[in-house]
């Protein structure tokens, strides 16, 4: 028995109702829009919801690039990839000025994004708001209300306790000054790419069935204080194997005494600066 | 009598088409030439025709004044879409040429918790320029001017108020025979 | 020079191959065969179909097969299956009141009009090991009743309804066409046939479990099993162009009527009340735990007072899906080195300033 899937794996009803849904989600920046999330043949947690997201935008004439953790070639990204070049037939690629769909899993590419690029993020819980209320019912009217008090008095609470906002990754952000959002649990060091990029940011939760948006040149703000503004990661050390000092940095331990390296989590972005620098 | 066919390619065409519609509502006002035409039936342009093959079918109702038979079977058979008995209950709306725009107002808006339960409305339009208002909002780099035959001055000001309700509002597609530019709520005119 | 490592792609290719193989296991011993697992594993078979929703032996089969035995792997490859395949048209509601019947108790009556039918029922074995069981040529001869069953069972809850004592069970306002969970997200507040297709996709332990707090106090209960039937039921369509019904098949099937007790309230007299489980297959532990927790969560319903998990929608509700369940947990096992690693410096930076303030008092 063999069974030939649609063109993307989704059937054609399906990608139309997650267009629509994009559609929405592109006209109310930050809103979370419920869709009708399928099953998808990778686990729930995995990337179904960027999955989804992307097998209802590629065509024939886009070239993805996958990345998790900003590498292209960590073990669920390569997997991802697998699907799509199965299930789509598309050019692949690590470049990430050569993709015009980039799929990816806790990071924004280093090398800045340019217009007309599409980014899809996978996200595992797209409630900002969750951990500080398990109900669903009840965030949805937070949102409806624009009662975000909640998060910054747990902000706040954190600069009580700690001098400074204790939260380092999936840290949260006002879309076009309305919605609180999640930016996916990238670490904070990548928020500031995410206001005015002129490319299309797209977020998919399929576990929890949310699709949402940030358009082209969108007001993203993460949240603050006047005295205690925002602020980003930063290394005392640099890459070891280009040398970059402005990219995210992975820890690696390289013996049994725990000694221990820094390199750029953005494999495509650390051999570019690699290649430039023998030149 | 003989219905015309749909996207030559459904899949593949579809899929550039909402690519180029998605780009026109993430960047407004910038209208985008539509990359595949499907042959128009009556009372349609082609792009209409590309723009209702790619987003309709039986999970969405629209509604159209006055459609003519032969277009409104057309539609059902390639798409399944339900027909909205009023305006005010369609996911869809779909204003053709030399039709008036109803009130935005009177369409599907949302709601407080849910403002994506709101209309989309497709309005056709022979021509489009730069002299009727200038935009900005998401999906700018920097303002700019746009303006659609379709559209008077009375629909700017309507369209005033339909941005002052966000989150609610609807979102429009204006279509010409072979391009499309988008206007979501978030969009903000001034007259120029 | 430390090198990144590369090669994802040939080790996932390999991970392929020792994953077949640890499947295949011993070569010298026949390989498993579909026809084995539909007709010796038959139970395990009945939950990966009602897990996955989709009633399909064959496939349920190669499922059990492709995940060696891992019932919740076996679900998660039937539902990714499922997905792809089209909607031709939906059936007509199941008549279980029409089911050709092979099990039948009641725990309500001492008898029960057509009588107490016990069928293949585990229950009253011995839970001995049995090594009459260690060879391969067992070939029981049941003896079976002279007479067969009536063709239609009575319900024993209509007992108690031609009485009034239980509560009517009625469609809800307008009748209206139930939602898809498989095409549509769960919103709340949600209904009861919603509910109950959750639950009924739901993992058997995760219910068993939920059914069992609210016997422990965490809800208010009673339940007993009004009726639990189990046998075979006709599907039948009637094509929109056809204008009559077809009748395309049987599934067998396993429901539970759990009656509850009611003190009443402003609104409603004191009666019984219902709780519904359906399963496919025999799927007796999986329908009565349903019965019990569709019970529970009409709580807020019927006016009680909510405040054990089992009473709680979104509680429940949310976390009923082992497919999903299973891959949130597991997902903690792929790469989180970015998220990490901002998490390592900010607890270096708390850390150091914990010592500090230690220095200081000291």
């Amino acid at each position: 028995m063999n069974i030939e899937y649609n063109y993307g794996f989704l059937d054609e009803n399906t990608k139309r109702m997650l267009r629509r849904g994009l559609l929405k989600a592109v006209a109310i920046p930050g809103y979370q829009v419920p869709f009708g999330s399928r099953e998808m043949p990778l686990p729930y947690g995995w990337g179904t919801g960027g999955i989804q997201v992307t097998a209802s935008i590629i065509g024939e004439a886009d070239t993805l690039k996958v990345i998790d953790q900003g590498a292209d070639d960590t073990t669920n990204a390569v997997n991802i990839r697998r699907f799509f070049g199965r299930v789509a037939q598309v050019q692949t690629t690590e470049k990430t000025g050569e993709a015009t769909v980039i799929q990816t899993r806790h990071r924004i590419p280093e090398t800045a994004l340019q217009a007309g690029q599409v980014v899809v993020f996978q996200v595992p819980e797209p409630e900002p708001l969750r951990t500080l209320e398990s109900s669903e019912v009840e965030t949805r009217q937070l949102h409806a209300h624009q009662e975000y008090g909640l998060m910054h008095v747990k902000l706040y609470e954190d600069i009580a306790r700690y001098g400074h906002i204790a939260t380092s990754y999936d840290y949260p952000v006002m879309v076009n000054g309305r919605y609180l959002t999640s930016p996916s649990p990238i670490p904070k060091f990548d928020n500031p790419k995410l206001h005015q990029s002129p490319a299309l940011l797209l977020f998919g939760a399929g576990r929890e069935k949310r699709l949402y948006a940030i358009p082209p040149y969108t007001d993203v703000e993460s949240l603050a204080f006047d005295d205690h503004p925002f602020d980003v990661q930063t290394w005392d050390s640099h890459c070891a194997l280009c040398g970059s000092t402005e990219s995210y940095l992975d820890e690696i331990i390289t013996d049994d005494a725990g000694s221990r390296m820094f390199v750029c989590s953005d494999t495509d972005y650390c051999a570019t600066h690699q290649q430039e620098a023998k030149q | 009598m003989m219905l015309l066919p749909q996207f030559d390619k459904p899949v593949h065409d579809a899929q550039r088409t909402f690519r180029i519609v998605l780009s026109a509502l993430a960047e407004p006002l910038a209208p985008l030439a539509l990359p595949v035409l499907p042959p128009a039936p009556q009372g349609l342009l082609p792009g209409t025709a590309a723009v209702l093959l790619t987003l309709l079918d039986q999970e969405v109702s629209l509604f159209s004044a006055n459609l003519p038979a032969d277009t409104n079977d057309w539609l059902r058979f390639h798409t399944g879409v339900r027909l909205a008995d009023t305006v005010a209950d369609g996911d869809f709306v779909l204003v053709r040429d030399g039709e008036t725009v109803p009130q935005l107002a009177s369409l599907k808006a949302g709601e407080a918790a849910y403002p994506d339960r709101s209309a989309t409305v497709i309005i056709e339009t022979a021509r489009f320029g730069t002299d009727q208002v200038e935009g900005c909002g998401p999906g700018f780099a920097a303002p700019r001017r746009f303006g659609a035959s379709a559209l008077s001055a009375a629909f700017w000001a309507d369209w005033w108020i339909n941005h002052a309700r966000f989150p609610l509002g609807v979102d429009l597609l204006l279509v010409s025979a072979d391009a499309v530019a988008g206007l979501p709520r978030t969009t903000q005119v001034t007259e120029i | 020079m430390y090198v990144a490592v590369k090669g994802g792609e040939t080790a996932i290719l390999n991970s392929y191959e020792l994953l077949a193989a640890d499947r295949r296991g011993d070569q010298d011993t026949p390989e498993l065969t579909l026809a084995q697992i539909k007709g010796q594993m038959r139970l395990a078979l009945a939950r990966v179909m009602q897990e996955g929703s989709l009633y399909d032996e064959d496939l349920a089969a190669l499922a059990l097969k492709q995940a060696s035995g891992d019932v919740t792997e076996a679900v998660f490859l039937l539902r990714a299956f499922r997905t792809t395949l089209p909607r031709l048209g939906y059936s007509l509601p199941l008549d279980t009141a029409a089911m050709r019947v092979r099990r039948r108790v009641s725990g309500t009556f001492k008898d029960v009009p057509g009588g107490q039918v016990l069928g293949p029922t585990p229950d009253y074995t011995q839970r001995l090991l049995d090594f009459g069981l260690t060879g391969s040529d067992s070939a029981p001869s049941p003896t079976l009743a002279e007479q067969p069953l009536p063709e239609r069972l009575p319900c024993v809850l209509d007992v108690l309804g031609s009485e009034g004592l239980i509560e009517p069970e009625r469609p809800a306002d307008g009748d209206p066409a139930p939602k898809d969970l498989t095409r549509e997200p769960l919103m709340f507040p949600a209904d009861r046939a919603t509910r109950l297709q959750n639950l009924a996709r739901g993992d058997e332990g995760y219910l068993l479990g939920l059914a069992y707090s609210t016997q422990r106090g965490y809800a208010e209960s009673h339940p007993f099993a009004g009726e639990i039937r189990m046998g075979e039921v006709a599907v039948t369509v009637c094509p929109e162009e056809l204008g009559f019904e077809i009748e395309i098949g049987e599934v067998t099937l396993t429901e539970c009527q759990m009656i509850n007790q009611f003190a009443g309230s402003r609104t409603a007299p004191p009666q019984f009340t219902r709780g519904y489980g359906l399963s496919f297959g025999e799927g007796e532990r999986k329908a009565m735990a349903m019965a019990l927790v569709d019970r529970s969560l009409r709580a807020a319903e019927l006016g009680e007072d909510v405040h054990a998990p089992a009473q709680q929608q979104e509680f429940v509700l949310y976390h009923t899906d082992n497919v999903e369940a299973s891959g949130f947990v597991q997902h903690l096992k792929l790469p989180h080195y970015v998220d990490f690693q901002a998490e390592l410096s900010l607890i270096r930076t708390l850390r150091k300033q914990f010592d500090a303030q230690q220095g200081d008092e000291a």
